[in-house]
């Protein structure tokens, strides 16, 4: 065992019931980043509301396949997070480093499957201008993919941590913090799915 | 969470994302001249599935459920205005 856990009171310290995961910052940036796209969801369901036909008939090009890849594919990720968390307040170092690759490796496969969905719909002719279906497609997704490449530098710094053995608990409170942002990235996706692809 | 709780939330989350998909591609939608969806039932049924994934995210995941009150009513907040405002909005 390496000095990774040696404060591993404050790991117990995080798990005891009322106790805050992470840092209160952290969920202050969280819940500003639900508002700001419960926003957005929101104006996308008022323009869907006024431009009904368009964006019905825009929506039919969607493939629902990739969308639906992308959510098990992120589901997959925070259940793998999930586990590196678990790893870690047990003092697991192996499990720890090798769910957080995992972690990765899902973002990293959410954006080949966008990258062939986005150059599907590109090489089709349609872009961010063809109507305002697929300016709010694009923007949304778009935005969505930042915070999923922030989240694969979160979790990449972590596992790079990790595997030098540099821990303690503030090791700890920033692993929580990493999770708790890759799963409000995979949150996000699980609204925008059947919003973007599935309700009419 | 240990590892079976994790693995059993996973999978519920997986099993969720089916229905939703299932509930789509089985299900006939018709749409009149104007836009307007013959499907508002079935856009609740998806609206319900996809907020109640995202409790179960923010509850087990996210670790809200053994967090402090204030945490879990802003989490709550946000599961419930947000699919009330979507469904007026888009039904209209």
């Amino acid at each position: 065992m390496n000095s990774l856990f040696s404060e591993s009171n404050v790991a117990k310290a995080s798990v005891k019931k009322n106790a805050l995961p992470s840092e209160p910052g952290v969920w202050l940036f969280i819940f500003g980043d639900l508002l700001v796209f419960g926003l957005l969801f929101g104006l996308y369901a008022h323009e869907s509301g006024l431009q009904k036909l368009v964006f019905l008939q825009s929506q039919a090009q969607l493939d629902i396949h990739y969308g639906a890849a992308n959510t098990l594919v992120l589901l997959s990720g925070s259940y793998f997070a999930a586990l590196a968390l678990l790893a870690a307040r047990h003092g697991e170092v192996e499990k720890l480093t090798r769910f957080l690759m995992f972690t990765f490796f899902s973002g990293a496969v959410f954006l080949v499957i966008k990258a062939f969905e986005w150059s599907a719909k590109l090489g089709a002719g349609v872009t961010i201008s063809t109507d305002s279906f697929f300016m709010y497609y694009f923007v949304l997704t778009g935005l969505h993919l930042v915070h999923v490449l922030i989240g694969m530098g979160l979790i990449g710094e972590l596992w790079r941590q990790s595997r030098q053995g540099i821990g303690g608990g503030k090791f700890l409170k920033n692993l929580e913090g990493g999770a708790i942002y890759w799963h409000m990235v995979d949150l996000l996706w699980v609204v925008l799915f059947p919003l973007l692809y599935l309700m009419k | 969470m240990d590892a079976k709780k994790i693995t059993a939330v996973w999978l519920l989350l997986v099993a969720m994302t089916c229905i939703s998909w299932a509930l789509v591609a089985f299900s006939s939608q018709d749409v009149d001249s104007l836009g307007n969806s013959s499907g508002g039932m079935l856009l609740i049924l998806l609206l319900a599935v996809s907020f109640i994934k995202v409790r179960v995210i923010m509850r087990s995941f996210m670790e809200i459920g053994t967090s402090p009150a204030w945490l879990k009513w802003a989490g709550d907040a946000w599961v419930l205005l947000t699919p009330a405002a979507l469904y007026f909005l888009l039904v209209g």
